[in-house]
């Protein structure tokens, strides 16, 4: 297999701010990766520095063979990418719009117009090539914008957070879209979301990414399946909103395995098999004097993968905690002094 | 060649062709601007209210009253009333000014001859005028005096002259004449259209040019044109080329509209060319300036500091007014603001249809002005397209720590921080004596 996208100990920062931390990961050819991670984890910035918008602090990346820092413009010639941001002059019709980047791409002029037929064709819009962009909804937007980083003819796709903001079913026709364009044209696809459902059904391949680092890389059901097939979850009874301190170190220091988690009253345990461990489980808490409240079995979700390497939900962001605080203060200063760049 | 420069060119135009809104009103901003205040401060008044007192019975003073009365420029609403009545009327509003005609106006002009009266303080006109409005009060005062003018070359007052004293009356003729160097007609609109295409220039500049790179770096739409393999000097090329066209585009709509409105105007094509040479040359000059501004600022205040820029440039340029009317530190300020020389150069073209050897020094000044701020706005364009500018912050954040280090006198933080950056080698040298 080869690698079409390979980054190795990427860092970049800003100001002494380090967005990026020592990020290293492979994308192989015809991958659809995700880069999985709450706002203001470093998705952006990295793909940023993969194509060669921002120049890493340090570490070495190639994408299509090529080095993101020495050989900028040819890596440039190979990649598509779809901005976070909708970035679409909507006075312009849409193959205007694409007639745009088609120049700016350098393609001879008589390629261009069977070109923007053939990506509008893959997305659908080509009955509406001659309408305003000011007319389309979300959607149609975001597969214009697919369609544009197509244009190249590229060998790796970057999409950053190609759903966002759209509703659940218009994200699913925009997944679907990107499935097409990936078989037809063997692409590599490298996207990043902040939503988990998405990670786990339609990438390949996902990396967790927060606070600049990956802290955990794989295919979906191998991260879940480090789990454990079964996931038990109890709520201890209380009147309190949290457990105390004993009762959660005692919990912490008991013998139910490594993947013993606890959030606020509820108890997170990962079994092999949970109709057989329910009883132990059950014994080993109530003998430490706790009682439950309800109880659960059910197969992991990346959820449990993502808080367990992160210690928080990824929806809890933006609810409060230190963290969280933290890490909205990050973002705000890392979009302030990105957008100072241009 | 350039195909990067067409495509952001082609872009441009496009969608300044489809904001219909922004279009139109900035086409007929600068066409209102010299139609009103063309017409506005023409120099010509009609149907000002004033108050006539005529004490006089004689000729002279008659044949006064009569000129007055055939003004166009007056209105007179009273005649024959008391100053005090007269006085009250300005108070109240319904005069701006009342003009007195003394009882010994008319013999004063007989002295030293029989029947005579030396002229003196009480046989002059005396025009009082509300003086809060000083246009409307110097106009006053202007047209009593050519009033005066027209009496003492009427006929009937040289006859009058003559019955009474059997002379020929001494001073007709030793009165003011003017010649009007160009021929006749000139009025305030065609002194002021030179000065409205200059302000077209300015603005459009100013808010064209910069504006659609301030809108593309907050939407994002930076980075995607970034992305693309395109020389970042041909997207440079093409927002610049984009303004100048916008300006070239409605500088010729302001030229259409001020030969229509019938401002005079030499038309021949070395004019034209010599008129399209300064507005691209002035363009190029604020196209600059605001690609410059356009890098660094918001949109929020983008506007405002172009609405700095915009008004001293042209109100101190002899755009509006001339400056001979400044005191002398503003006159300065017009000396060395590059606008006043595509302004008179534009003057002496649309007007007078000088020949380019005479405004080679405007076209010289306005020429270098646009190579300097074309130099700026491309660089600081250029240098934050290539992501540069971070050096930039970082050496200030260099210089406050060396600052910090240079007060607690630690030579070895310095040796540290001058070994970081090239930048701080120079003020590391003049530390080292301290070690």
């Amino acid at each position: 297999m080869v690698n079409e996208v390979e980054a190795v100990d990427l860092v970049k920062e800003f100001d002494g701010l380090v967005a990026v931390n020592k990020i290293s990961l492979t994308i192989e050819k015809g991958e659809i990766f995700g880069l999985l991670g709450p706002n203001g984890a470093g998705k952006t910035t990295t793909i940023k520095m993969l194509i060669t918008l921002l120049k890493p602090t340090s570490g070495k990346a190639m994408v299509a063979g090529l080095d993101v820092v020495t050989q900028q413009d040819q890596v440039r010639r190979k990649i598509g990418y779809v901005p976070q941001e909708s970035a679409l002059d909507i006075r312009l019709t849409a193959s205007e719009n694409l007639e745009f980047f088609a120049e700016l791409y350098g393609l001879p002029k008589q390629d261009i117009k069977p070109r923007i037929q053939q990506v509008l064709e893959l997305v659908e819009l080509d009955r509406r090539k001659d309408d305003l962009v000011a007319h389309f909804s979300g959607g149609m937007k975001r597969r214009l914008e697919l369609a544009r980083g197509l244009l190249p003819t590229p060998e790796v796709l970057f999409l950053d957070e190609p759903t966002l903001g759209l509703d659940p079913q218009t994200r699913r026709i925009v997944w679907e879209f990107i499935h097409r364009l990936q078989k037809e044209w063997n692409l590599t696809i490298l996207a990043t979301t902040h939503y988990l459902e998405e990670a786990e059904h339609e990438m390949d391949r996902v990396a967790i990414i927060d606070k600049g680092r990956i802290m955990t890389m794989g295919k979906p059901d191998d991260l879940k399946s480090d789990f454990g097939n079964d996931l038990v979850e109890l709520t201890i009874k209380g009147n309190e909103s949290s457990l105390n301190e004993e009762l959660k170190s005692k919990l912490l220091a008991s013998d139910l395995g490594n993947t013993l988690s606890i959030h606020e009253r509820a108890v997170r345990v990962a079994v092999a098999d949970g109709k057989r461990a329910l009883p132990l489980i059950l014994h080993k808490i109530e003998s430490l004097g706790a009682e439950i409240e309800s109880i659960s079995v059910r197969s992991p979700s990346l959820d449990d993968v993502f808080i367990k390497y992160t210690g928080r939900g990824i929806r809890e962001e933006g609810e409060g905690g230190e963290d969280t605080a933290d890490t909205r203060k990050q973002v705000a200063k890392i979009i302030g002094k990105m957008g100072r760049r241009v | 060649m350039l195909r990067g420069t067409r495509a952001v060119w082609k872009r441009e135009m496009r969608k300044w062709r489809r904001n219909k809104v922004q279009l139109i009103s900035s086409l007929l901003l600068p066409v209102l601007f010299l139609i009103v205040v063309g017409n506005a401060y023409s120099g010509t008044f009609s149907n000002i209210p004033v108050a006539v007192i005529n004490l006089d019975s004689q000729t002279p003073g008659q044949v006064y009253g009569q000129v007055l009365r055939n003004s166009t420029a007056l209105t007179i609403v009273a005649t024959n009333i008391s100053v005090q009545d007269a006085t009250m009327m300005i108070n109240d509003g319904r005069i701006f000014g009342f003009i007195l005609i003394p009882a010994n106006f008319s013999r004063s002009f007989l002295y030293p001859f029989p029947g005579g009266v030396a002229p003196s303080e009480s046989t002059r006109i005396n025009v009082t005028v509300d003086n809060t409005n000083m246009m409307v009060s110097q106009a006053l005062q202007a047209i009593a005096a050519q009033a005066l003018n027209q009496t003492l070359r009427d006929p009937s007052v040289a006859s009058w002259y003559y019955n009474k004293t059997n002379r020929t009356m001494p001073t007709t003729g030793s009165y003011i004449t003017n010649v009007d160097m160009y021929s006749s007609g000139y009025n305030f609109m065609d002194f002021l259209a030179p000065g409205i295409l200059a302000m077209t220039v300015l603005f459009t500049s100013l808010f064209a040019a910069g504006m659609p790179i301030i809108l593309d770096r907050e939407i994002g739409y930076f980075d995607m044109l970034l992305s693309t393999p395109v020389n970042r000097t041909e997207i440079v090329l093409g927002f610049t080329l984009a303004g100048v066209s916008k300006v070239v585009a409605q500088a010729t709509f302001v030229l259409v509209i001020a030969i229509f409105v019938g401002v005079h105007m030499a038309l021949d094509i070395l004019t034209i060319l010599y008129i399209y040479v300064l507005v691209i040359l002035l363009s190029l000059g604020f196209v600059g300036i605001s690609i410059a501004l356009s890098v660094k600022i918001e949109i929020t205040a983008f506007q405002f500091v172009n609405g700095l820029i915009n008004f001293p440039v042209f109100f101190l340029s002899g755009a509006f007014y001339p400056a001979q009317s400044l005191p002398d530190w503003l006159r300065a300020v017009v000396l060395v603001n590059p606008m006043t020389y595509a302004v008179d150069g534009l003057r002496a073209v649309m007007i007078k249809g000088t020949s380019l050897v005479n405004v080679l020094p405007d076209v010289i000044i306005v020429g270098v002005f646009a190579l300097l701020t074309q130099l700026l706005g491309n660089l600081a364009l250029y240098m934050s397209l290539s992501g540069k500018k971070i050096r930039v912050r970082k050496r200030r954040i260099n210089n406050k720590n060396k600052d910090v280090a240079k007060n607690q006198e630690a030579p070895v933080t310095l040796e540290k921080q001058g070994g970081s950056s090239s930048e701080s080698e120079a003020p590391h040298e003049t530390e080292s004596p301290t070690t």
